[in-house]
C-alpha cells in the first residue's frame, strides 16, 4: 500500500501538472475507448481528492476503467463487490481472535478493503443503506472507526464507486448523506459503432494492452494541492454560488424548470465541488485563472446527483442533467 | 500604469466613445418619442401654442437623458475588465489580474505571479479595439427614427387643434367686445333724465348689466347669442308699443276735447302730442347707418335746408349740427342729433299741451254750467279715447265725473294731472328711444357674434356663404299706428319682406291690426318692416325700432269710424298648426341656429301638437 507521508512544501510547477495528468490520460487511453470526457472529468475528481460514481450499463468498462487508474497512478487497489448481504465489517474490517506469541488470544483488528488508496465500490446500490453507510466515514473524514479505535486510511484516498441504473429489483438508493460525498458522479456512455470496433480490437487480440505507471500517490495530492492555489475571481465565485443557490426550488433566481422538478437542491459541499472542479479544470487548460467556461464545465458532474427531483420529473422522463441545463442557461454570468 | 491598467483605459475609452453613441441615440429617442406625443396631444388637448415649450422641454429632456445616462454608465475598471473578458474571450484573465492587482498579501504566491504574467502576453497580443466594435442600437434608432418622421409630419400638417383654439380665442375675443359694447350702452343708460320713470330705467341698466356679464362668461358664442336674445326679448317686453300707444292715447283724447268748445286750444295742443315729425326724426336716424354714403351726403343737404327754413332757432340748431356730422360721416353723431331733435320737438309739444291743460284748470270755475256740460263730456269721450294711457285716462275721467257732479276743483286739480302725465311723455319717450337703442346694440353684438361663428366655421368660404346669406329673405317688423283726428282707430301692422342684398331689407306685407276704438278686430295696412340695422350678408331679424308709428292705414267702415278694417274672426289653432309647424321647421334648418336649439324645436312639435 502506497503511504504518502511527506509533501514538499514547494507548490508542483503547473507544467509538470500538466504533463502528469496528460501522461495519466493517455496510459489510460490506450486500454479504454471512446471514454475520454470520462478519463478526463474521473482525473479532476480524484486530482481534488474526491470520489467518483459511475453510473452506466454493464459492460461498458467501469471496473476496468479503475482498474487502469490504479495502475497509471501506481497505487494499491482494492475492490469490493457490493451485494445485499455484504455487512460493514466486511467492508471496514474487523476484529479477529487471535494468538500471541505466548499463546494467549486476543482480539487483532483485521483491516477490511477500505484500506487502501483506490477503493471500486462496485455496484454499490446492491449494498444495504446499513453497509453503504459504512463508507460515509471513510469517504468524508479519510478514517474508519471501529470499536473505539479509529484508523486513518492511507494517502490517497478514493472510492470510484458503480451502479446500474436499470436494475432496480434488489437494490439500494444511496441515501442523499452518500451522494452527497460524491465528488462527481459520471455518466458512462454507451461507446458508438466505431468505437466498438476498436474495444474489440484492442481487448480481444492476442496482445494484451498493459497499462504503465506514469504517476504516483504523492503526485496526485501535489496536483491537488496546487489545484488549490488557482486564484479565482470573486465575480466567478460568485456565479458558481448563484449556480448553486438557483438548484433550490424556493430560491426567487431559481428557473423554473428548477422549481417544478426539484425537490431539493445542491449544499455547501456541491459549491466546494464547484470551485475545485473549475480550478482544476483551468489548469489542465493551461490557465492561472479560473472562466466562468471551467464552472460551467465540471456543472453537470458536480450537480447532477445533488439535485433531489421530486415525482413530477419522473413522470415527465425529466433528467438532473436536463435540469442543470436549464439552471446554465438562465444563471447570468454577469 | 501596469501594462493591464494601460490595456484596461484605452479599453474604456473605447466603451465610453461607443457609449455616448448609445446614449445620444436614446436621448434622441427620448425627445424624439416625447416630440411625437406632444404633437399627437396638441391636436386634441394643448391649447394654442403650448406644444412648443413642451417641445423644447423634451429635446432638453432628450439632452439630459443623452448626458446623465452616459456619465451614470461610464464603466469602472473592473467593469471594464470584465467587459474585455467576455468580448474579447479572455477567460475572465483581465478581471482576476486586476482584482489580484488589489490583494497585497497575495503577490507573492506563485500561481499569483504566474497569472499576472500570463495575463500580460495574452495583453501584448490582444486589440483593445475589439473591448467596444462600433455598433449602432438600431432598434433605438428606428424607433427614434419614426417618431422623427411622424413628428415632421404632424408639424407640417395642419393642426385642427390649433384652428379650433384660435377659432375659440377669436370668439372669446367677439363675446368680450361684445360685452364691452353693452357696457357703454350701460353705462349710457345709467344716466337718468328728469321726469322720467326711474324704476324702468334701473330696470333697463339691471337688464344690460346682466346681460353684459353673461355674454362675458358664456362659454360659448352660442350661449353668448342666447343670452343676447333673451335681453333682447325683456327689453322689447318693456318697451316700444306702450309709448307709441300713448302717444296716440295723447292724440286721442286731443282730438276729443278738441270737439268743446272751452278746451278747443287745450285738445288741439293735446293732439299735436302725436305729430308724426318727431317720429319722422327718429325714424330718419335709425334708418342712418343703412344709408350708402352718397345718400347720407344728399341728406346732409337735405337737412341743412331744413335748418335753414325752420322757425325754431332750437331745432334749426340741431338739425344744421346732425347735417353737419352727416357730411363728415359722422352717422353716430348724426343720430344722436336727430334723436335729440325729436326729443326736444317731444318736449315742446308735450310742454305746450300740459301748459294748456294747466290754463284749462285754471279756466274751469268761470265757465257757466252749458260749458261745464259740454266740457264733461268732452273729457268723457277723451277719457275713453286715451285707454291705451291708463293714468291720462284716469285723470281725465276723473275731471269729466268731478264737473259733471259740480265739483270744478277737483276737477281742476285732475285736468292738472293730466297735464303732468302730458308732460312725462317725452321724457319715457326719450327712455323708450334708449331702450331702443339698447336693443339694437344688442342685435348688432349679437350679428357681429354670429357673423364671427359663422366666418370660424366656414373657414375660408365666407365669400360663398355671405352670397347665400345675402339671398336669404329679409324680416322686418314695424309697429304701426293709424291715426285719425276724427275717429280714433288704431292699427298695429307687421310686415315681412324679402331682403335686398347685403343692407337691408324693405318689408312689406299684411298687417294685423285691432281697432280699439271699436273694440273689434280690423286689418289694417301694414307698414314697412326695416332691417335697418342689419349686418350685410346676414339674415334679418326682427328689429324693435321705438316711435316709428304712424305708417298704418286704417280703413273705414260705414258708420263704425274711420279705424276700422276687415272683420276678422278667430281662427282655431288646428288649422294653421300644420303650416305654422312646417314654416317654423323651415326657417329652424338653417345652419346659423345651433342644431341643440333645431331639436329643441323639432321636440316642441312632436310633443305638443295641438
Amino acid at each position: 500500500m502506497t503511504q504518502v507521508t511527506a509533501v514538499a512544501d514547494e507548490l508542483m510547477d503547473p507544467e509538470r501538472f500538466r504533463e502528469l495528468a496528460g501522461a495519466i490520460e493517455a496510459e489510460l487511453g490506450k486500454l479504454m475507448v471512446g471514454q475520454s470526457e470520462i478519463i478526463h472529468m474521473a482525473l479532476v475528481a480524484m486530482i481534488g481528492r474526491g470520489h467518483v460514481l459511475l453510473e452506466g450499463v454493464p459492460g461498458l468498462g467501469k471496473t476496468v476503467l479503475v482498474r487502469s487508474f490504479a495502475s497509471a497512478l501506481d497505487v494499491e487497489f482494492a475492490r469490493v463487490q457490493f451485494t445485499p448481504d455484504l455487512m460493514p465489517g466486511d467492508v471496514t474490517g474487523s476484529h479477529i481472535v487471535t494468538e500471541d506469541d505466548q499463546g494467549r488470544r486476543c482480539f487483532e483488528f483485521q483491516p477490511g478493503p477500505l484500506f487502501t488508496n483506490l477503493l471500486l465500490a462496485d455496484e454499490i446500490n446492491r449494498a444495504t443503506p446499513k453497509t453503504q453507510s459504512a463508507l460515509l466515514e471513510a469517504m468524508q473524514e479519510r478514517q474508519v472507526t471501529t470499536g473505539d479505535a479509529t484508523r486513518a486510511l492511507p494517502e490517497p484516498f478514493f472510492v470510484l464507486a458503480t451502479q446500474n441504473p436499470i436494475e432496480h429489483e434488489g437494490t439500494y438508493p444511496l441515501p442523499e448523506a452518500q451522494l452527497d460525498r460524491f465528488f462527481f458522479k459520471l455518466v458512462v456512455p454507451l461507446p458508438d459503432g466505431e468505437e466498438l470496433v476498436e474495444i474489440a480490437l484492442r481487448t480481444t487480440a492476442a496482445h494484451e494492452v498493459k497499462i504503465e505507471p506514469v504517476a504516483s500517490g504523492a503526485d496526485l495530492v501535489a496536483m491537488a494541492r496546487l489545484a488549490r492555489e488557482v486564484p479565482m475571481a470573486r465575480h466567478v465565485l460568485a456565479y458558481a454560488a448563484r449556480l448553486v443557490t438557483a438548484t433550490h426550488p424556493d430560491h426567487p433566481d431559481a428557473p423554473e424548470e428548477v422549481g417544478r422538478y426539484v425537490r431539493w437542491g445542491a449544499s455547501p459541499r456541491g459549491m466546494q465541488t464547484l470551485v475545485v472542479g473549475a480550478r482544476i479544470r483551468a489548469l489542465l487548460e493551461g490557465r492561472f485563472n479560473v472562466a466562468f467556461e471551467d464552472v460551467i464545465a465540471v456543472a453537470p458532474a458536480a450537480l447532477r446527483h445533488r439535485l433531489f427531483l421530486n415525482f413530477e420529473a419522473d413522470a415527465a422522463g425529466v433528467s438532473a442533467d436536463q435540469v442543470i441545463a436549464a439552471l446554465l442557461a438562465h444563471v447570468k454570468q454577469d | 500604469m501596469s501594462p493591464l491598467t494601460a490595456f484596461l483605459e484605452r479599453a474604456r475609452g473605447r466603451i465610453e466613445h461607443r457609449r455616448a453613441l448609445v446614449w445620444a441615440i436614446r436621448g434622441a429617442t427620448v425627445a424624439a418619442v416625447a416630440v411625437l406625443l406632444v404633437q399627437l396631444a396638441a391636436r386634441r388637448w394643448l391649447a394654442g401654442d403650448t406644444q412648443w415649450p413642451w417641445v423644447a422641454a423634451f429635446v432638453a429632456l432628450g439632452a439630459v437623458v443623452a448626458g446623465a445616462g452616459w456619465m451614470a454608465d461610464r464603466p469602472s475598471l473592473g467593469a471594464v475588465a470584465r467587459i474585455a473578458d467576455q468580448s474579447l474571450r479572455a477567460h475572465e484573465r483581465l478581471a482576476t489580474a486586476l482584482e489580484l492587482a488589489g490583494r497585497q498579501d497575495e503577490q507573492e504566491l506563485p500561481l499569483v505571479q504566474r497569472q499576472r504574467v500570463d495575463t500580460d502576453a495574452w495583453i501584448e497580443g490582444a486589440d483593445p479595439d475589439g473591448v467596444a466594435r462600433p455598433s449602432v442600437p438600431r432598434f433605438t434608432l428606428a424607433l427614434s427614427s419614426v417618431a422623427v418622421a411622424f413628428s415632421a409630419l404632424l408639424i407640417i400638417l395642419p393642426n385642427p387643434a390649433l384652428s379650433r383654439t384660435e377659432a375659440a380665442r377669436q370668439a372669446e375675443a367677439g363675446r368680450e367686445a361684445a360685452a364691452d359694447k353693452i357696457a357703454k350702452e350701460a353705462e349710457k343708460a345709467s344716466q337718468a333724465a328728469p321726469g322720467e320713470d326711474g324704476a324702468r330705467r334701473q330696470e333697463l341698466v339691471r337688464e344690460l348689466r346682466r346681460v353684459e356679464e353673461s355674454v362675458r362668461d358664456a362659454e360659448t358664442t352660442t350661449d353668448a347669442v342666447a343670452e343676447l336674445s333673451r335681453a333682447q326679448e325683456n327689453l322689447r317686453s318693456q318697451a316700444g308699443p306702450s309709448n307709441a300707444s300713448r302717444s296716440s292715447a295723447a292724440a286721442g283724447a286731443g282730438a276729443a276735447l278738441a270737439q268743446a268748445a272751452p278746451a278747443t286750444q287745450a285738445g288741439a295742443a293735446l293732439a299735436e302730442v302725436g305729430s308724426p315729425a318727431a317720429e319722422e326724426l327718429k325714424q330718419l336716424a335709425a334708418a342712418l347707418p343703412a344709408l350708402r354714403p352718397e345718400e347720407q351726403a344728399a341728406l346732409a343737404q337735405e337737412l341743412a335746408a331744413a335748418a335753414e327754413a325752420a322757425t325754431d332757432a332750437s331745432a334749426a340748431q340741431d338739425l344744421r349740427q346732425a347735417a353737419e356730422q352727416l357730411a363728415r360721416g359722422e352717422t353716430s353723431q348724426a343720430q344722436q342729433s336727430l334723436m335729440a331733435a325729436a326729443r326736444r320737438q317731444e318736449e315742446q309739444r308735450t310742454g305746450q299741451a300740459a301748459a294748456k291743460l294747466t290754463d284749462l284748470a285754471q279756466a274751469l270755475p268761470t265757465l257757466d254750467a252749458q260749458q261745464q256740460a259740454a266740457l264733461a263730456q268732452a273729457l268723457q269721450q277723451a277719457a275713453t279715447a286715451a285707454e291705451a294711457d291708463p293714468a291720462l285716462a284716469e285723470s281725465l275721467r276723473r275731471a269729466a265725473q268731478a264737473l259733471q257732479q259740480g265739483r270744478p276743483g277737483e276737477a281742476s286739480a285732475a285736468l292738472q294731472a293730466a297735464g303732468q302725465r302730458v308732460r312725462a311723455l317725452a321724457p319715457e319717450s326719450a327712455l323708450d328711444g334708449e331702450v331702443a337703442s339698447a336693443s339694437n346694440e344688442l342685435k348688432r353684438a349679437k350679428d357681429a357674434l354670429l357673423a364671427e361663428e359663422q366666418g370660424a366655421r366656414s373657414q375660408g368660404a365666407g365669400a360663398e356663404q355671405a352670397k347665400g346669406q345675402g339671398d336669404l329673405p329679409g324680416q322686418g317688423e314695424g309697429l304701426g299706428q293709424g291715426q285719425d283726428l276724427q275717429q280714433q282707430g288704431k292699427a298695429s301692422g307687421e310686415g315681412s319682406g324679402q331682403g335686398e342684398g347685403p343692407a337691408k331689407g324693405v318689408g312689406s306685407g299684411p298687417g294685423g291690426g285691432s281697432d280699439q276704438h271699436r273694440g273689434g278686430g280690423a286689418t289694417g295696412g301694414g307698414a314697412a318692416g326695416s332691417l335697418s340695422q342689419g349686418p350685410p350678408g346676414l339674415p334679418g331679424e326682427q328689429v324693435y325700432v321705438p316711435g316709428i308709428s304712424g305708417q298704418g292705414r286704417t280703413q273705414a267702415r260705414p258708420g263704425e269710424g274711420s279705424g276700422s278694417g276687415t272683420e276678422s274672426t278667430p281662427i282655431p289653432y288646428e288649422n294653421v298648426y300644420g303650416e305654422y309647424r312646417d314654416e317654423a321647421l323651415s326657417q329652424a334648418d338653417r345652419q346659423l341656429i345651433p342644431e341643440r336649439l333645431q331639436e329643441l324645436l323639432r321636440n316642441y312639435f312632436q310633443e305638443s301638437p295641438p
